[in-house]
């Protein structure tokens, strides 16, 4: 028995050693090509590597899974291009060091990403790899020269859905009160918000009013639905009827205290009027697929221009506010549509123009 | 007599433990090529992706150094039958407390900045495991809830300070404001995170060991921990060793705190200690306790996160994957039925 014992601690042993031989032999042979290229990429065209780093998780996020599917749909059409979908997780503090690993392989051509964060979580990264190539969408850096970003105008979406709120607020629908009171709930700060969206929102309300007042509270994170609901609660006690919301997965806390008690929710990003009918009374939507599959194509020809930080306005077609929704119909009444749609079209189609100030 | 029982001590270590290495290798390829679709990718840069080039093996060795001292803690606490499952809020409060004493020192205080928020991050986690500790003494209270009730409960209280008063507007990640260069620690392996505090913690290990088998007051804690009733009916001051082992225990994930800050990120983000108090814990129980032996588990712990994040990237498995690969390669680790099978047992009279 006790020889047994000691025959299968050897054996164990040996099997130990032998395993990771067995497979280093056999994976350093596949290294040399980890990423599958297609069969039928013509014969001088250069390979080209695209690394999509989604800071969180894309699933659930309408942002994030544009972004893949944009670039998806760019690589499928070209057959010397292929990409890999990184993950980076929620913990922040460890994006700097993934991203790190990711362009430490030396595999990409490029590295995309969409935040207003990732420009900076990249600067060191950036020096320490000089050839690396970074595209940032909904960011901006301007002069980097490894680094191309776009930024939307949020100043714009932001006013639309304010004067949608403002004309809400004032109106005579049975959410509404006379208080002339509008609040918003936010994640975190950050310099997007709080030089873009917020002012842009209360902008856009008070063009309807200047007395009206904006009631600003902050979750302190991007899941917490009962925060969230709690903060709403507390808003529509001290007057508030519209709420807009920029917290991710904590909205829907908004969301259903605003049914419970008749108030309505502005909903930026995405067309999400579906997530609660009758309550979302407006939602803006950014065309980020559009964006990314148009800038991976011009990467993958070797068009784009590194260095430079664009501006992207809603005339130009990535920015909307979503009034062809039934939902967005059957909440709103029309004389509150009709209005609201003159300055739609007027942002829409540049009559009107509101700056992006300095991030 | 006695080198006989050594010896056999050591056959039953190192059978066990190969047995299920191996048993736990295996595992993890059976998972490999189940659930990926390019599996020999995936194992090459699961094994080898940590070794592959200086930046992976300097932040290997440097995701290493937090897990000595949370394994270190995890093992003062154990040895003495203490239960401190209040890692987690132990490490990121004293994160929080190097931090805020950064931030408030003037960047030319320089080594004097960085001593102090090293003290001051031990002696945050040491208070806070210490209160466990004293409940248990003086009113019976269970340090395993209280350790893990306070420490929840401080989790939500620090995350406050770094997106309330600590928090930097001008940074789009929710984090506090970065310290000043002066207070970094050196990094000695770049481009990678590896900073010179790899040094001084393995040093620590060694005085650790030094004080808890080497000296009396290590002899009395071990004792209380074998046996509470025993140690008191030879003298022993039996609650002395409840608090003890719990505040060094706390001041080692306090200490875990400040050198993840001064080392690696050099500010605190909300969540950056998620996971090194419980992951103190499994290296803890790898090493059975052995604050030698917590360097080897600490490593091998990192080496298998280093590998999944490696696979992950580099390869087609998604984080919960290599989360799953990993958390069954523990299991087998820290399972003591192997252990057992591999133990000679007494023949009966």
């Amino acid at each position: 028995m006790k020889g047994n014992k000691k025959l299968l601690a050897v054996a164990a042993i040996i099997l130990l050693l032998i395993t990771p031989v067995l497979v280093f032999s056999g994976g350093q042979q596949e290294a040399a090509a980890p990423t599958v290229e297609k069969e039928e990429a013509p014969a001088k065209a250069k390979p080209f590597k695209l690394a999509v780093v989604v800071p969180g998780v894309a699933a659930g996020s309408p942002l994030y899974e544009q972004l893949v599917a944009g670039a998806q749909k760019a690589v499928d059409e070209y057959p010397n291009a292929s990409m890999k979908v990184v993950e980076l997780g929620f913990n922040q503090a460890e994006w700097a060091e993934k991203m790190t690993s990711i362009v430490a392989t030396g595999m990409y051509d490029a590295v995309i990403s969409s935040n207003p964060s990732m420009p900076f979580v990249s600067m060191d990264l950036a020096s320490q790899f000089p050839d690396q190539k970074f595209i940032f969408v909904d960011a901006f850096i301007d002069g980097h020269p490894q680094m191309a970003s776009y930024l939307y105008n949020q100043v714009e979406q932001s006013y639309m859905l304010g004067h949608l709120a403002g004309l809400i607020t004032t109106s005579k629908m049975k959410g509404a009160n006379a208080d002339l009171k509008i609040g918003i709930v936010v994640a975190q700060e950050y310099p997007a918000l709080n030089k873009m969206m917020v002012p842009g929102f209360l902008q856009g309300a008070q063009a309807i009013n200047p007395g009206i007042t904006l009631d600003y509270r902050v979750v302190g994170n991007w899941y917490d639905a009962n925060k969230a609901a709690e903060l709403a609660n507390s808003m529509i006690d001290s007057g508030v009827d519209v709420i807009g919301v920029i917290c991710g997965g904590a909205a829907p806390g908004v969301f259903k205290v605003c049914g419970e008690r008749n108030k309505y929710v502005m909903y930026w990003d995405d067309n999400s009027y579906a997530k609660a009918p009758g309550v979302i009374a407006g939602s803006g939507a950014l065309h980020q697929s559009k964006l990314v599959y148009e800038v991976v194509v011009d990467a993958i020809n070797g068009m784009v221009d590194y260095g430079s930080g664009t501006k992207l306005h809603s005339r130009d077609g990535y920015i909307e506010f979503v009034s062809d929704d039934p939902n967005y119909i059957s909440t709103v009444p029309a004389d509150i549509r009709a209005k609201q749609q003159k300055v739609v079209d007027a942002i829409m189609s540049g009559e009107m123009i509101l700056k992006i100030p300095e991030l | 007599m006695q080198v006989r029982i050594k010896r056999s001590g050591v056959f039953v270590s190192a059978a066990g433990l190969s047995i299920t290495l191996a048993a736990a290798f295996i595992v993890m390829l059976i998972m490999i090529f189940s659930l990926s679709e390019t599996p020999k990718d995936t194992i090459y840069y699961f094994f080898a992706g940590p070794v592959t080039n200086n930046y992976y093996l300097g932040n290997m060795l440097n995701s290493a150094i937090p897990l000595i001292l949370t394994g270190l803690g995890i093992s003062f606490a154990f040895r003495t039958s203490m239960f401190n499952l209040g890692g987690e809020g132990q490490v990121y409060a004293g994160g929080l407390a190097a931090t805020a004493v950064c931030l408030a020192m003037p960047a030319a205080a320089g080594f004097t900045g960085i001593s102090t928020a090293i003290i001051a991050a031990v002696v945050t986690g040491a208070v806070i495991a210490g209160m466990s500790g004293f409940f248990k003494m003086k009113w019976n209270t269970d340090e395993l809830i209280s350790s893990f009730l306070i420490s929840n409960a401080l989790i939500y209280i620090v995350d406050n300070f770094i997106t309330g008063v600590l928090d930097d507007p001008e940074n789009n990640l929710l984090t506090t404001k970065k310290i000043a260069e002066q207070f970094w620690f050196k990094k000695i392996y770049p481009p990678s995170n590896l900073d010179i505090s790899i040094f001084f913690i393995v040093i620590l290990a060694v005085l650790a060991y030094l004080y808890l088998f080497r000296t009396h007051q290590g002899y009395e804690m071990r004792m209380c921990g074998l046996n509470s009733e025993f140690s008191r009916y030879g003298g022993i001051n039996v609650g002395k060793y409840m608090v003890l082992p719990m505040l060094i225990s706390g001041g080692f994930h306090g200490l875990a705190g400040a050198v993840s800050v001064l080392g690696t990120s050099h500010q605190c983000y909300k969540g950056f200690s998620g996971g090194m108090g419980w992951n103190g814990i499994a290296v803890a129980l790898i090493a059975r306790n052995n604050p030698i032996a917590v360097i080897p588990a600490a490593l091998f712990f990192a080496y298998l996160e280093a590998g999944a994040k490696s696979a992950m990237i580099n390869a087609d498995i998604t984080i919960e994957i290599a989360s799953i690969v990993q958390s069954v390669v523990f299991f087998l680790i820290t399972a003591q039925a192997i252990y057992n099978f591999v133990k000679p047992r007494r023949r009966s009279a």
